[in-house]
């Protein structure tokens, strides 16, 4: 059933070009339908999967026989919970895009595709179906960055498309070489990962197959240093954009690392994960510092991205299971969260006092112009710094705890990159919302007074908001379906020759 | 008679030609130019006839000159279908020729019967009549607007460097049969072993190698592409592109697989650096381009490496792949040339930043040349990206034995992440334009309904090759299989 | 030439006396010159020669672009010659397929001479 959330948004990204022009309402109303139908059966899917019963198969037949090549769909814990992410940031994007106006209905069919791609890339269990989603993701996401974008548009949106597409070109070499080396060795060529997964891989071939794949698909994750095109295209990117390119499109990246690159290339995993830890922390202090000194309020949002999912990847490589299940709750709540910071930023304040720089926004008196967009600020910023009863401070926590088994000196140094995130959370909320020049009268008073915060606005980060409190106030929810998913992932890992 | 009856398709597309000839005699003015829409047709109708063709085994006729097995039938449709969709852009760019318009028809003809006679070659006479059939064809098509001092100029260029690369054949050729005995490809592979390590005879094989890369653009022989391409009337360009490439892609695997097999892996360093200085010169020359056939003529060359890649691995996976990489640059490569014929003359100059604004004048010129850039740059589902998955997938299977594989593959996957950079260049020009255009100064432009269902073919054509590849794959396969058995 | 050389021996030997008896001569001509005749060049001397009167204009002069059109038709009767009368005197021994294969040749031929002839390639503009 899950399946229906690729067709739903495929089909529903189709409906949309056919719309006549000029219907922009319509186009608003049917997108976010479509993505409110994937929302409920991702909904469905979650309250239906029976972790005890591991893998659940969705669809399997023969697509290029000739390769063997399968339209293999099938879903683990950890499908299961990012699938749900991608419907709650696809409903929340729509939401927070609800005032564009040019063309309207080339933008959500754009969307849709990129929801529909992602959506495929978390149910393909077939490496050459996997890899045809990803891709598919990446185009419609240019377009939009291209065309809707504000800041160094066409910059940020070839920056990202060629990153993008150096990371692709990585796993394709990655992934063919997995195919040949695993049909000379077993006779049997196969892109099946479940099969993929039980071959033997020589350690030499590991050695070099590991961080091809792992740092193709650590590109989009934001991987430190190949991070730079993140809060460029962050930047770049519309509001509703941006929040799916920090909330979900990232993740692509960090599940490939995991259901691909570690989950082939166990010995290589185990031969690389210190270099990678450290480029984990490395990122993780970095992103914080980076946004520490920004002038620019998006840029602090996109550079923390780079922190937060820094702790994903170092909870990948604790191979530990509280660490690996932190990084997946982390995966997810840094969808949310993310999500949630560039609406505020991009739609609440930026769509309304058109500028982003906080020496502007701190004349504005933003903390009594839109109070609304003040506390939901507040809101995710604590959250996003790892306040207990959000779901920020479940995920850090765990990747932590994981993290202190395998490497302790990275876990000290990721802690004081929590650190740094409070400060320069904290510098924002202050700088942007309540600072005390705004109360000199004459500078407030020279600007209009903004448009009040608007009902999708406030239905989205409602959305977002009330998702991350019920997983930081219990993350069983989540936690029960990830954790047999990753125990299992860890077991044939162990099995494969990691540690 | 039987041998007539074996070169069949061949014969038909003569007559067709000769047909059209003659009808233009008797034909109004005004109406001479739908002679290409009967063309099209004559040709529609020789490619649904070439699936009647059942081959139980390989045929031969004119004492084994001339064989018609899987793999010349595979590049026969091939060339039809792409003769077919050139001919229905001929007739879109037919009013821009003062006269003869019926003999261009009847010259994409001909070069069409050369072509196809290429596929069927098994005879260096043959391979050598069918090039030049097809070069001197091309060397009027290239120069058919004679008062238009580019056409000309391309026309020349293209006379003299072909004429240049005819001598190379020639002589190497001679070389050939002089150390050989023989011209045929059979008998040829039969005394080659003996003769391989004679001097002369591989001086000549070199020198067959340099008239086919001429061809097929392949650097060092790579100088006229561009200027060709840019210069010639589009149709003839389009056709260029695909057949005469294709033409030189066959006979070139037919040579290294048929007539001396023993050569290919004495060779394979040569081709690897061949492929891989190909690649580089296409999409590193490609990026300052501004003229949008130009941009085509190095593109083309950038192609003609990563086919070469394919050759390059001397196994049934690589020429399988080859094919697989023609049929989708077929579709990708024609419809891009169709909107570029229509495109380019409701605009000021050539240049890429002319196509502003064409998505609010035609949504399927548009969203056809879009697609054609992507599926050229290799990204899914369309037709380029299989085809690049193809030949990489088939040069890492045998890079184990050449491991210089490896290093060409690094430098294909360099060469198609360059290539984005300009292909989404062409895309950006169409969609958001540095200058925004107003709109009242772009009325919309009106396709005919044949071009209008050319164009829904190739973006049917490479979503079908992309999504769905299967079919093709199977074909690709069983003509690679009657190469390499 | 000498029994037990090598068969080209002669050849090279022969070619070599060729050179040497050429560049002795032209040399010869050359000493000559610069003993008995110094250079004195004047615009009677460096005049092209040609006997009669003295040329006029440019070489370079149009020609009517119909005499090729003439040529080239013309062509088309000359290799059905070459090809024709051998197929005549061998004819009572060709098979049929040959004879078809004629016929063809010939038609072609045909259709360009009539293709020509409406096209107005032998009327005289």
């Amino acid at each position: 059933m899950l399946a229906w959330t690729i067709y739903i948004s495929f089909l529903g990204a189709g409906l949309l070009t056919l719309l006549p022009r000029n219907s922009a309402a319509l186009a608003r109303r049917l997108a976010l339908l479509t993505a409110l139908a994937g929302l409920a059966v991702a909904v469905a899917g979650l309250i239906r999967f029976d972790p005890a019963a591991g893998t659940r198969m969705i669809a399997d037949v023969p697509w290029i026989p000739a390769l063997h090549i399968r339209y293999f769909l099938a879903a683990d814990g950890i499908s299961v919970t990012l699938v749900l992410l991608t419907g709650l940031a696809a409903v929340a994007g729509i939401l927070f895009s609800w005032n564009i106006e040019q063309r309207t209905k080339e933008f959500f069919a754009f969307y849709l595709a990129l929801i529909g791609g992602v959506y495929g890339v978390f149910l393909s269990f077939d490496l050459f179906l996997l890899f045809v989603f990803y891709e598919i993701a990446i185009i419609p996401k240019y377009f939009i960055i291209a065309i809707w974008g504000s800041t160094r548009r066409e910059y940020g949106a070839m920056k990202l498309a060629l990153y993008s597409f150096v990371g692709s070109a990585m796993v394709l070499i990655g992934m063919i070489a997995a195919f040949v080396v695993a049909g000379h060795l077993t006779g049997h060529y196969t892109f099946d990962l479940t099969v993929l997964a039980r071959v033997p891989f020589p350690a030499s071939f590991q050695r070099w197959a590991f961080p091809l794949v792992f740092i193709g698909f650590g590109i989009l994750a934001g991987l430190w240093p190949f991070h730079t095109w993140a809060p460029t295209g962050h930047v770049a990117a519309p509001t509703a954009a941006s929040m799916l390119l920090a909330g979900v499109v990232m993740k692509l990246g960090t599940y490939g690392c995991l259901r691909v690159a570690m989950t082939l290339f166990p010995a290589g995993v185990t031969m690389w994960r210190t270099e990678i830890a450290v480029l984990a922390v490395i990122g993780i202090v970095y992103g914080a510092m980076v946004a520490l000194v920004q002038k620019d309020f998006k840029f602090v949002i996109g550079y923390s991205s780079v922190s937060h999912m820094g702790f994903v990847l170092l909870g990948l490589v604790t191979l530990n299971q509280i660490g690996l299940d932190g990084a997946v709750l982390q995966m997810f709540s840094h969808g949310i969260l993310a999500g949630l910071l560039f609406g505020v930023v991009g739609r609440m304040v930026y769509d309304r006092t058109h500028t982003r720089e906080l020496a502007d926004l701190e004349t504005m008196n933003l903390g009594r112009a839109l109070p609304f967009a003040a506390v939901t600020f507040v809101i995710a910023a604590v959250a996003s710094m790892g306040l207990p009863g959000f779901s920020g401070f479940v995920a850090e926590l765990q990747v932590l705890v994981g993290a202190w088994s395998a490497f302790p000196k990275a876990a000290i140094a990721a802690g004081v990159g929590i650190v740094i995130g409070v400060a320069y959370l904290l510098r924002a909320v202050q700088r942007a919302f309540f600072s005390d020049m705004a109360a000199r009268p004459v500078e407030a008073a020279a600007h209009h007074p903004l448009p009040p915060i608007s009902w999708p606005e406030r239905i989205g980060a409602g959305l977002l908001i009330a998702a991350s409190l019920v997983v930081g106030l219990y993350p069983q929810v989540l936690l029960n379906v990830i954790s047999p998913g990753v125990a299992s992932l860890l077991e044939a890992m162990r099995k494969g020759g990691a540690l | 008679m039987n041998d007539l009856l074996v070169m069949g398709l061949e014969a038909a597309v003569l007559v067709a030609g000769l047909a059209v000839l003659l009808l233009d005699l008797w034909t109004p003015p005004a109406e001479k130019r739908n002679l290409g829409y009967a063309a099209a047709i004559a040709v529609g109708a020789i490619l649904l006839a070439s699936f009647a063709i059942v081959l139980p085994r390989p045929l031969a006729a004119f004492g084994g000159m001339f064989v018609l097995d899987e793999f010349a039938l595979f590049f026969d449709r091939f060339f039809l279908l792409a003769a077919l969709l050139v001919l229905v852009i001929s007739v879109e760019f037919a009013d821009r020729f003062e006269t003869g318009v019926a003999e261009f028809y009847a010259l994409i003809l001909f070069a069409l019967a050369g072509m196809m006679f290429a596929a069927s070659a098994n005879d260096f006479t043959l391979l050598f009549v069918s090039l030049e059939l097809i070069t001197v064809t091309f060397y009027v098509l290239t120069s058919f607007q004679r008062r238009q001092t580019q056409s000309l100029e391309a026309g020349v260029k293209y006379l003299i460097l072909g004429a240049l690369s005819s001598a190379f054949l020639v002589y190497g050729i001679a070389l050939i049969y002089g150390t050989a005995g023989t011209m045929s490809f059979t008998r040829l592979a039969e005394a080659a072993p003996a003769v391989l390590d004679s001097r002369l005879l591989q001086t000549g094989l070199l020198l067959v190698l340099v008239g086919l890369g001429f061809k097929i653009a392949v650097v060092p022989f790579q100088i006229w592409a561009p200027d060709v391409y840019q210069g010639a009337p589009t149709p003839a360009t389009a056709f260029l592109a695909v057949g005469s490439k294709a033409a030189g892609f066959v006979l070139l695997l037919r040579v290294l697989f048929t007539a001396v097999p023993a050569l290919g892996p004495r060779w394979s360093r040569l081709l690897i650096v061949l492929s891989a200085v190909t690649i580089l010169y296409g999409v590193l020359c490609a990026i300052p381009q501004r003229n949008l056939k130009r941009l085509m003529g190095y593109s083309s060359i950038a192609n003609a490496g990563f086919l070469l890649l394919g050759v390059a691995t001397l196994s049934r996976d690589g020429v399988s792949a080859v094919l697989y990489y023609l049929g989708g640059y077929l579709f990708t490569v024609l419809g891009a040339f169709a909107v570029i014929c229509v495109a380019l003359r409701h605009t000021e100059g050539e240049d890429i930043p002319a196509l502003a604004g064409l998505h609010q004048r035609s949504p399927l010129l548009a969203a056809t040349l879009a697609m054609a850039m992507v599926s050229l740059a290799g990204v899914p589902p369309l037709a380029g990206f299989f085809g690049k998955f193809l030949l990489l997938k088939s040069a890492l299977m045998v890079a184990g034995d050449q491991p210089a594989l490896y290093v060409l593959v690094a430098v294909a996957v360099v060469g198609v992440v360059i290539s984005l950079y300009y292909y989404f260049g062409v895309i950006r020009a169409m969609y958001w334009p540095a200058e925004p255009v107003e709109q009242g100064h772009l009325p919309p432009i009106q396709l005919s309904r044949p071009l209008r269902w050319s164009l829904l073919l190739c973006i049917a054509g490479m979503l079908w090759l992309g999504v769905l590849p299967g079919m093709v794959v199977n074909l690709a396969n069983l003509a690679a299989q009657t190469l390499l058995p | 030439m000498p029994a037990d050389g090598h068969p080209y021996l002669f050849l090279a030997l022969f070619a070599g006396a060729a050179v040497v008896f050429c560049l002795s001569l032209l040399g010869l001509a050359r000493l000559w010159a610069m003993l008995v005749s110094p250079a004195k060049p004047g615009p009677t001397k460096n005049a092209p020669y040609e006997c009669s009167l003295a040329s006029q204009g440019d070489a370079w002069v149009q020609f009517r672009s119909a005499y090729y059109l003439y040529a080239i038709i013309f062509l088309v009767f000359d290799v059905e010659t070459v090809f024709l009368l051998p197929f005549a005197v061998a004819f009572t021994h060709l098979s049929v397929g040959a004879f078809v294969a004629m016929m063809v040749f010939l038609l072609l031929l045909v259709e360009g001479l009539v293709w020509a002839w409406r096209k107005g390639a032998l009327a005289w503009h």
